[in-house]
């Protein structure tokens, strides 16, 4: 009678079990705040203004069996009453209906693929298929994906006629995957804006190649090439662009170094990806692990523009060099000294800048809890050779961290800094941070900033204090942490000295819950 | 006669089932520790990120098995130690899937930190799938993928992190090395009171929102989102204008940072300022 019993329980489970599994879902997120800003004293020199805003977002998803595979649809939402998040009150922000099994997938709605970059990488809406061969050591992926290139919904439904037509586009890639080592991709997107105004008509294609080849543990090469053809702004060009990585390990294990090369000519017009036009450089890359204690890091990079010629001021060249060492003392299991050093030059016919830093640092985590840490830094702008600006700043960190057991810690951070601007001002400054949390489900944190700013005496600039409180705490309303209640409480007081209209008091409170169903 | 050759056959049956059920519960037994032994070593890796002890997390990471690259992946963790203040991670496997030894560990998170860039508390959440393997005896860590649970501030190293089915929008994309860059531009003119600026991506990707911009005035620090994703190539649709206070009559330096979260994954993480006078 109790096996009876026990095999229908297990019976009951497992219909039930399959209920879970075969029927279809809903899942989402609910996340909305209210915050309020309120601001005294000189009020017309507040970055914020007294105001309350709400915002609410919601992602609402289906999905479910279908066929041999699964079927969903994905959307999110947004309403608010702030016109810095959105021009309207309420807006749909993705949506996304999809079919997938072992071999196809196929979307509709906010549909996004990465391409090559240079020809297609991006979201449209619109649709997308891709296929995928089912073979042991080698697969075939096949993607075709196309749409119309538009913010939001509601711009693709109020199309802006000729003054801001709708962009469509498409692209299509062939993708040959071996033992996930060794992959080529060819691919192909084309481009159209329709409109009877030149300026704004646009349309083209390009033609990509891309992959990576890994030959062994010591060389791989990653590289993309393309050619783009077409018509913008009633110009016609045809141009192309290339990128090559060699990642090498020349001692494995303690030597990496890579190079990489790239070439984009100045009238590249990328259709349906993007790419920073008129732009050649080159760039290596070398980490070294001198032992466990030492390891060295340097990067050297050189670009410029003006491949065709043409820019006035004559081509700018830029040089960036950087060497860091990291000592990580045995003495001291967790510790570790860094020192940086870099130096950038710019120059063209009629900029010529370098800017110099250099930096030291130390850190040290003990496992009682306790956390120290100095730094110094240096640098020195240099324009055109006729003005220097040299800062130095240094910094302290003290810290504190000690569990409660049950889940339960607390912490603080004191971060003091200082720093001079040559010939200019000081600033001295320090941040407090000091948080609770209690049987991970409730945490409370504080924390309080000030900055003095003092101007020389040849400087018209007025002294400024500057001080943040800020309160912060967040509840976990379930164990599991799906449903999330947090409360922001902050005040910001400004005094700027011989101008009683810019000595003001902001005010800021906020309370956001988000719900995971 | 049927009647015992009916009760044999049962007896026989009820045998077979009890052998068949006693050997499959051996074989739970042996998955659940195994599963068991790799929820272990994650949560030791866990509580070695969140106490910032590099050389300990390391210790459960198999450098000859390793399926990415080691010395990219050491290189993330130590940035993430510099550039982040974890204040806390909660995690929940979501499921584990087994290949022979291998066991892929499927887990869903979230994470409270603090940039040390930023004076603002990041809430992060992601799904992420870890692979590990027994050598010698321990499982260790091959592989990542999935959201960037550790390793987020390495642009080098969230190249390397292949997508997953379920994962949260992120703004690395995987594979083709497209990645957003996000510079600020401060038009010509502007006013002694406000500052106006463009917040341009000029990478191949979206940077999703949001993306926190901190402008520094004359003693004064000002942090707050912008709200709306920018796609490659595009610019924040208005420019930003934000009030400042006046304190002085010759000018006073502004400086722009964006991306001062240290969010978001760019092509080049080092272009993300602008100073200026403002007259």
């Amino acid at each position: 009678m109790k096996k009876l019993l026990l095999i229908s329980a297990l019976v009951a489970c497992s219909l039930f079990g399959a209920e879970q599994v075969d029927g279809w879902q809903v899942s989402g997120r609910l996340s909305a705040y209210i915050e309020s800003v309120d601001v005294d004293g000189g009020r017309t020199s507040s970055s914020e203004r007294e105001k309350t805003t709400h915002n609410e977002e919601l992602n609402l998803n289906f999905r479910g069996p279908l066929g041999k595979g699964e079927a969903g649809l994905e959307s999110r939402m947004r309403t608010t009453n702030s016109d810095s998040i959105q021009a309207h009150g309420a807006e749909l922000l993705y949506m996304k209906a999809y079919y997938r099994d072992k071999i196809w997938t196929v979307e509709a709605g906010d549909v996004a693929a990465s391409l090559n970059p240079y020809i297609f990488s991006g979201s449209v809406k619109g649709a997308k298929a891709v296929y995928k061969s089912d073979e042991k050591d080698h697969t075939w992926n096949y993607t075709v994906i196309t749409g119309a290139q538009t913010a939001s919904w509601r711009d693709l439904l109020e199309d802006g006629g000729d003054d801001n037509p709708t962009t469509f586009t498409g692209g299509f890639e062939a993708k040959y995957i071996h033992e996930r080592s060794k992959e080529i991709a060819l691919s192909f997107a084309a481009l159209d804006v329709a409109s009877d105004i030149n300026a704004t008509a646009k349309n083209g294609y390009g033609l990509g190649i891309d992959g990576k080849w890994r030959f062994n543990k010591y060389v791989t090469l990653k590289g993309r090439a393309a050619f783009t053809d077409g018509k913008e702004d009633s110009n016609s060009s045809s141009s192309t662009a290339v990128y090559l990585k060699l990642l090498t390990r020349p001692v494995l294990k303690s030597v990496k170094s890579d190079f990489v090369y790239q070439r984009v000519d100045s009238d590249f017009v990328s259709f349906g990806g993007s790419a920073n036009d008129d732009k050649e450089q080159i760039e290596n890359s070398t980490t070294w692990t001198i032992n466990k204690e030492l390891r060295a890091r340097m990067d050297l990079k050189y670009s410029r523009n003006n491949l065709d010629g043409t820019v006035t001021n004559g081509t700018q060249n830029i040089y960036y060099e950087a060497v860091s060492l990291t000592y990580n003392p045995s003495f001291l299991e967790r510790g570790d000294f860094n020192f940086r050093l870099t130096n950038k030059d710019i120059d063209d016919d009629v900029t010529d800048s370098n800017r110099l830093t250099a930096g030291v640092d130390f850190n040290l985590r003990q496992k009682s809890g306790w956390r120290y840490g100095a730094g110094y830094d240096y640098s020195d702008q240099d324009d055109n050779n006729a003005s220097s600006t040299r800062t130095h700043t240094i910094k302290g960190l003290l810290g504190y961290k000690q569990n409660l057991g049950k889940d339960s810690s607390y912490r603080f951070t004191v971060r003091p800094n200082y720093q001079l601007i040559e010939n200019s001002q000081d600033k001295i400054g320090f941040k407090i941070d000091a948080g609770y949390v209690h049987n991970k489900r409730l945490s409370a944190d504080i924390m309080y900033m000030i900055n003095d700013t003092d101007y020389d005496s040849s400087s018209t600039s007025n002294n400024t204090q500057n001080a943040t409180y800020q309160f912060r705490s967040t509840y976990k309303l379930d164990t599991k942490g799906r449903n999330i209640l947090r409360l922001l409480l902050e005040k910001r007081d400004v005094h700027v000295d011989d101008t009683a209209d810019s000595t003001y008091n902001e005010y800021r409170g906020k309370v956001s819950l988000v719900m995971n169903f | 006669m049927v009647k015992n050759t009916c009760v044999i056959l049962l007896l026989l049956l009820a045998t077979f089932s009890f052998a068949a059920s006693e050997y499959d519960k051996d074989i739970v037994v042996k998955d659940q520790t195994r599963n068991d032994k790799v929820t272990e070593v994650f949560r030791a890796m866990m509580n070695a990120y969140e106490e910032e002890d590099i050389r300990l997390f390391f210790s459960y990471v198999s450098e000859d098995r390793f399926e990415q690259d080691y010395m990219t992946f050491y290189d993330a963790i130590d940035q993430d130690i510099r550039v982040y203040d974890i204040l806390s991670v909660d995690t929940w496997v979501d499921k584990i899937t087994e290949d022979g030894y291998k066991r892929f560990l499927y887990v869903q998170w979230t994470k409270r930190y603090l940039a040390t860039t930023s004076d603002r508390e990041i809430n992060q959440r992601g799904y992420s799938r870890f692979l590990f393997d027994e050598v010698n005896g321990k499982y260790k860590l091959i592989e990542l993928a999935g959201n960037n649970f550790w390793g987020k501030s390495l642009r080098e190293w969230t190249e390397e992190v292949p997508q997953i089915a379920g994962q949260e929008p992120e703004n690395t994309v995987s594979g083709g090395g497209a990645l957003p860059d996000l510079t600020v531009t401060i038009p010509a003119g502007g006013g002694i009171s406000d500052v106006a600026f463009n917040i341009n991506n000029t990478g191949t990707a979206t940077a999703i929102a949001p993306i926190y911009y901190k402008i520094e005035y004359c003693g004064g620090t000002i942090e707050k989102p912008y709200e709306e994703n920018i796609l490659p190539g595009d610019s924040t649709t208005y420019p930003i204008i934000e009030p400042l206070p006046v304190c002085n009559f010759g000018g006073q330096t502004v400086t722009i940072l964006v991306d001062s979260t240290k969010e978001i994954n760019e092509l080049d993480e080092y272009n993300n300022d602008v100073s200026k006078v403002v007259e």
